[in-house]
């Protein structure tokens, strides 16, 4: 397509009309291109006009209640945090970042527990400050959920059914790498290093591929440093992955993978950790 | 016996600062705001979902759904990329369109309509005066909308309700492709002409 022949999708696109292959087209030159990304907000703020459009029809009565009970349900269940599988920056080898992660969850587990030791010091002392012990409780919180997320981790490492996949960056990221351990029955993970930083409105989609079909496994956003890590849980009969890919996509993420891709590596059975 | 003067109620959209406000009390876990936010917008919630999907108990849980994601995803809304309005429109009308797509048996597609809605679309801190331009967009759309010959707009409400895209459009009215995108494109230039 032509630069003019993008300029004119814009609105389709800002709509969701386009047939995904133009749309993969389209939005890959958006996100290059200023004037576009300029162009293409005009035509999301016609599109909120669109939605606000309608009548607003006065729900029934009861729903307000519902709505707001399925709420405090929510409060009273925080959600986890992702786990956290930074690699080494220096050193990335399967041994270290896996030594790097049994280290830290061995030292959460040993802070948590003396945490938990502190907290009930604390309850008994009637000189200890409510505050100082609400700190606690909510520092135990956290490290329990640390803990789940890292036996979570553990469990993918442990899988009899363990597949490796080193990734190694492309033209778009020559220097990054990544690694993905995925099992059917544990789960994914993945981390990436040396990740260039997004512009605006983007994110970077993790696929699994199996023949030629690739299923999206989730979006991350590196951290200052280009690193960055997913799990995931994998559906129940999902085919073995042959290979695993990163690539660029529009916040969100996308259905199917808009060329070129980032990151790509091959799958390998891995024994077991 | 005093009459108890209530404060008028603002349009949805129409009081950007407030909404943002608000957005921010639901990111810090106010339950009120929560409230607020459902009493503001609970009914363009209900009544697009309800235009979508035809069958009020469908709306009924997709405006559940709406305003538990809104929950949970308040810490991430960005007032650069649009109106707290806007959000919850898109959000709702992507719920609305997977479950509408879901009773007619196709495949789950909400990955595909969320990507789909997804744009790039770059973001940029608005002040409370450009959020205030923004609402008088939308309400200037609103009306050149009104305005539209039916032919065209009547393929804007099949990708905006239906969440069709060109070739299904083209496939379920039998019009020419072609035809299709020029009347879109020609349509939503016309909205944006409103702007101007």
């Amino acid at each position: 397509m032509t630069h003019d022949e993008i300029r004119d999708s814009l609105p389709a696109l800002a709509l969701g009309a386009l047939d995904p292959a133009e749309r993969a087209e389209v939005v890959a030159h958006v996100a290059t291109c200023e004037a576009c990304t300029a162009a293409l907000a005009v035509e999301a703020r016609i599109v909120e006009g669109i939605g606000l459009d309608g009548p607003p029809v006065t729900p029934p009565a009861a729903l307000r209640s519902k709505v707001l009970a399925r709420i405090q349900a929510m409060r009273a269940e925080p959600q986890l945090p992702p786990v956290s599988l930074a690699p080494p920056r220096a050193a990335w080898s399967g041994g270290l970042a896996l030594a790097a992660s049994l280290i830290v969850g061995a030292a959460a587990v040993f802070y948590a527990y003396t945490m938990r030791t502190e907290l009930s010091a604390l309850r008994a002392s009637s000189a200890a400050s409510a505050q100082e012990a609400t700190r606690l409780r909510q520092e135990v919180v956290t490290l329990r959920r640390d803990w789940v997320n890292l036996t979570r981790a553990m469990d993918v490492l442990r899988a009899p059914d363990l597949l490796r996949a080193d990734l190694s960056g492309q033209a778009l990221a020559p220097g990054a790498i990544g690694r993905a351990f995925w099992s059917e029955k544990a789960g994914l993970l993945f981390a990436a290093d040396r990740l260039p930083a997004l512009t605006a409105g983007h994110v970077y989609q993790l696929w699994t591929i199996t023949g030629k079909a690739a299923t999206s496994a989730g979006v991350f956003t590196p951290d200052a440093s280009g690193a960055a890590s997913v799990t995931a849980i994998v559906a129940a009969g999902a085919p073995r992955p042959d290979a695993f890919g990163v690539t660029i996509e529009p916040t969100g993420g996308s259905p199917a993978p808009t060329m070129p891709i980032v990151l790509v590596g091959t799958s390998q059975i891995e024994r077991p950790r | 016996m005093g009459v108890v003067s209530q404060p008028p109620i603002a349009r949805p959209g129409e009081d950007p600062e407030n909404d943002r406000r608000l957005i921010r009390a639901v990111a810090d876990g106010s339950g009120d705001a929560v409230s607020s936010l459902y009493d503001r917008y609970g009914a363009t919630v209900y009544g697009l979902a309800l235009r979508v999907l035809g069958q009020p108990d469908l709306a009924e849980e997709v405006v559940q759904d709406v305003f538990a994601q809104v929950w949970r995803e308040a810490g991430r809304y960005d007032s650069g990329r649009s109106t707290v309005a806007g959000w919850i429109v898109m959000l709702t009308r992507t719920r609305a369109i997977d479950r509408f797509r879901a009773r007619r048996s196709r495949p789950d597609v909400s990955a595909a309509v969320e990507a789909r809605h997804a744009l790039p679309v770059a973001s940029s801190e608005r002040t409370p005066e450009t959020s205030t331009i923004v609402a008088e967009d939308q309400r200037l759309v609103r009306g050149a909308l009104a305005r539209l010959p039916e032919q065209f707009r009547s393929l804007i409400e099949l990708a905006y309700y239906e969440g069709l895209t060109h070739s299904e459009i083209a496939e379920r009215t039998g019009i020419p492709l072609g035809t299709v995108k020029t009347r879109l494109r020609s349509a939503m230039g016309t909205l944006r002409s409103a702007l101007a």
